[in-house]
């Protein structure tokens, strides 16, 4: 293990969210996780989704530059299902945790590269991503691309 | 329009886009390719579209809408008032989300795929909607022409978006007045300059019945969420019908189905056409555009007063339709409607939405070669 | 501030938590704090109202009859929504394929889940009182989506109706609002299916009280609950998230289509 540490502070505020501080920059994130489609935070569920569709989408544009690979776009489709998420809620009688089971990501390319520059792009990607090699290990992993204009 | 032989054969619209055309479309968006250049693009692609036809016996022709990015959001650069956003725009501004998520889910495309023509202040044409098509289309074939236009509902319906359009309209009713306005300057110019046969597409009529106005299926990134279907169906026919007044010469059509967005059936909305048979009567349209090669849509049936234009080829499926097969599903209309009153087409178009066509160009050709080999021999059967 | 109510209520849906939040706060804000308790399933909830644990419970149809029949009758019904009154459920059919109910003798009928008073009970009670012995003269076709639940959730009466619709079933069996929601929003197709009969009208959820629960306490919630009205704009989106318009008071006349069906059916049969 290296000796390079990154790291961020969080203060809790007293309704609930937190606030990140990392070099000059802050975030909010909201309540650990939400039920509410309403609700108008960012859980840190989210986040934590927001930051893997990042690191693959931002992994593969920096991949393309070094490539030289043209990409106009991408988006990425990221969601995950906890092993049962009424055990956040105290359910009586409900077994289980609130552990991520899986993730899937759906990363959608606007390119008109051949599909093989691409694929070569995304396995690059893949290799080099911090999140995708520590995620691999401990939860399911569905990562998938489409190019589409 | 001139003589017509029996059971014509005609397109319901769109064509797929060849890949430079398509390239040009995203560049012209850019604003890194001028309208002329790409307009010489354009006119190159639909005189291959039309080759095609006349290769394939095509009666009643279209240019493949191949200047359109799809059906009914090109109104965005003809219009003023109404601007161009890709979803992914337009998930910054609207409420809810959550039913926009879902669809991009069922239909497997982002967000930045998908473009919307939104209301941002009073509509107007800056430029005539489909003239220029036609004038295209007159100097490069003597054949009749039809002309394909987004229906005043739908436009209507995709074009509010409140949280953008009410500082200029405060209701979507509001808005369709100018709407129904500008179409009816569309049609004037038109018929003036000759369209034998104008067709409005209106595929949201089958949403609003099918999914209780609730859902938004995406076959128009319509955000405007329908109530009622009745009060909707109702809106719809009366937009229709105040468009067409006044307009009887000329041949008109209403295209319908359940959406053409994906090759995956599953994706697309299934339920019979009889939900909306009394509203169908009561419009001003000659033809009716339905899509029947799909057993989504149910059997054909009798819609009084009007001819139809039955869909008899899926533009979805690889598999080229057989002409017996096309005769088959004719014999089944022929026990509701004179061999008169039945025009051959497929169920919708080929390249509905420009960056994501549903066939490609020879399969396309093949199906409407098809079409064509059928009708010839319905032809001979029904000669007088 | 007085001591919260332990109010129970059974989770289908993490979703519906975000319902009871919303009752939570409002009845904090009336100064009479409820806690929810979330259960699995009814029978839990049950043996938590009789053991004390909770002092009042959200209990389906068949989660009051359990609580009377275990109690001896020692409950009351204290509240219920208006929706939860008069409701009726149908026998669905093809158009034409049958005249009455008793020519379903020997054909198949799709139910919800085995606990669902309103897609499996009481329409099998409407069986019995035809003349026809579920299981015997009628083939069901079960759907057992969420058993404990008692049929919360629709998928069962979805799964029925869709069973009828692929011609695995001669009949299927649905409440009267998923019929009116379904006809019109074209999952059924109302050119090729009917109603074939109607059960007696019916009652469904209410607030389940144990007999001993405190009085004065009981008249003091309901005195906010029914506070809550649709006039009202800051209470109108939670009630159309709660599914009423007006709060009225528990009564258990309605009950007796499905006491009935658990009857003769014998649905307790072996429990405690």
């Amino acid at each position: 293990m290296s000796d390079l540490r990154f790291s961020v502070r969080v203060n809790s505020r007293p309704d609930g969210r937190c606030d990140v501080r990392v070099r000059k920059r802050g975030f909010e994130v909201g309540v650990p996780l939400s039920f509410d489609s309403a609700y108008d935070g960012v859980t840190a569920l989210e986040q934590f989704l927001g930051a893997l569709g990042a690191d693959l989408a931002g992994g593969l544009l920096a991949r393309a530059r070094k490539r030289r690979v043209e990409i106009e776009a991408i988006e990425a489709s990221v969601e995950a299902a906890l092993n049962n998420p009424l055990a956040y809620l105290d359910v009586v009688g409900e077994a289980g945790t609130t552990a991520i089971e899986q993730i899937s990501a759906r990363v959608y390319i606007s390119s008109f590269a051949a599909e093989a520059d691409i694929r070569m792009l995304w396995d690059e990607m893949l290799e080099r991503s911090p999140l995708v090699n520590t995620l691999k290990a401990a939860v399911r992993l569905d990562l998938s691309f489409k190019i589409s204009l | 329009m001139s003589r017509l032989p029996l059971f014509p054969v005609t397109m319901v619209g769109s064509w797929p886009r060849p890949a430079e055309l398509l390239r040009a479309q995203k560049a012209k968006r850019a604003g890194k390719l001028s309208a002329a250049e790409f307009d010489r693009l354009a006119d190159a692609a639909v005189l291959e579209v039309l080759r095609l036809q006349d290769e394939a016996g095509v009666d009643v022709v279209t240019d493949g809408e191949q200047r359109r990015d799809n059906f009914y959001s090109f109104a965005a650069d003809k219009l003023s008032g109404v601007k161009l956003m890709t979803l992914a725009e337009m998930l910054d501004i609207i409420e809810d989300k959550a039913g926009f998520e879902q669809i991009l889910k069922t239909l497997d495309v982002p967000a930045y795929s998908l473009s919307n023509p939104t209301c941002v202040g009073p509509i107007e044409r800056k430029a005539p909607l489909a003239l220029d098509e036609l004038r295209f289309l007159r100097r490069h074939t003597s054949k009749p022409v039809k002309i394909p236009l987004p229906g005043p509902y739908l436009l209507t319906r995709a074009m509010f978006v409140k949280e953008a359009s009410r500082p200029t309209y405060a209701s979507k009713e509001d808005l369709s007045v100018d709407v129904v306005r500008v179409l009816r300057a569309e049609m004037a110019d038109l018929v003036r300059e000759g369209a034998d046969f104008i067709q409005f597409d209106e595929p949201v009529l089958t949403e609003v019945v099918f999914s209780g106005g609730k859902t938004r299926t995406f076959m128009c990134a319509s955000l405007a969420a329908g109530g009622d279907p009745k009060v909707e169906l109702e809106f719809a026919v009366s937009l229709m019908n105040q468009v067409l007044e006044g307009f009887e010469q000329v041949q008109t059509g209403l295209h319908i189905c359940r959406g053409n967005w994906s090759q995956d059936e599953s994706t697309l909305l299934r339920g019979n056409y009889a939900p909306l048979k009394p509203w169908l009567e009561r419009l001003k349209v000659r033809q009716l555009v339905l899509e029947y090669a799909t057993e989504r849509a149910g059997d054909v049936m009798r819609f009084e007063g009007k001819q139809l234009g039955l869909g008899c080829v899926n533009p979805r499926t690889p598999r080229v339709e057989s002409e017996e097969e096309i005769l088959a599903q004719v014999q089944r209309a022929l026990a509701h409607y004179e061999p008169g009153q039945i025009w051959l087409n497929p169920d919708c178009g080929f390249g509905t939405f420009s960056n994501s066509p549903v066939n490609s160009g020879a399969i396309a050709a093949a199906k409407m070669k098809a079409l064509a080999g059928a009708a010839r021999r319905l032809r001979q059967r029904h000669q007088a | 501030m007085a001591k919260p109510i332990l109010v129970g209520a059974v989770l289908y849906d993490p979703k519906v938590s975000v319902i009871w939040d919303i009752i939570g706060e409002f009845f904090e804000q009336h100064h009479c704090p409820i806690d929810v308790v979330f259960y699995t399933n009814y029978e839990l909830q049950v043996d938590a109202l009789l053991k004390g644990h909770i002092d009042m419970a959200w209990n389906s149809p068949l989660a009051w009859v359990d609580a009377q029949r275990r109690s001896g009758g020692r409950c009351r019904a204290i509240a219920m929504r208006d929706t939860d009154r008069d409701r009726v459920s149908h026998i669905v059919a093809r158009k034409g394929a049958f005249k009455t109910l008793k020519d379903l003798k020997g054909k198949t009928l799709a139910v919800g889940a085995k606990d669902s008073p309103q897609a499996t009970l009481i329409p099998q009670g409407l069986l019995l009182r035809a003349g026809l012995t579920p299981g015997k003269d009628v083939t069901i076709r079960r759907f057992d989506l969420l058993v404990g639940k008692h049929g919360d959730h629709i998928g069962g009466e979805l799964d029925a109706f869709k069973c009828l619709d692929s011609g695995q079933a001669d009949a299927c069996c649905m409440l009267d609002m998923n019929w009116d929601r379904w006809s019109g929003d074209g999952t059924i197709n109302g050119q090729k299916y009917a109603i074939l009969a109607t059960t007696d009208k019916f009652d469904h959820c209410v607030f389940t009280v144990r007999e001993d629960f405190d009085q004065a306490t009981e008249q003091r919630w309901l005195k906010v609950l029914f506070s809550m009205s649709y006039d009202n704009p800051k209470h109108r989106e939670m009630m159309d998230m709660e599914g009423l318009k007006k709060w009225e008071s528990g009564r258990t006349t309605g009950f007796g289509p499905l006491s009935e069906a658990v009857d003769k059916l014998k649905f307790f049969e072996g429990r405690s």
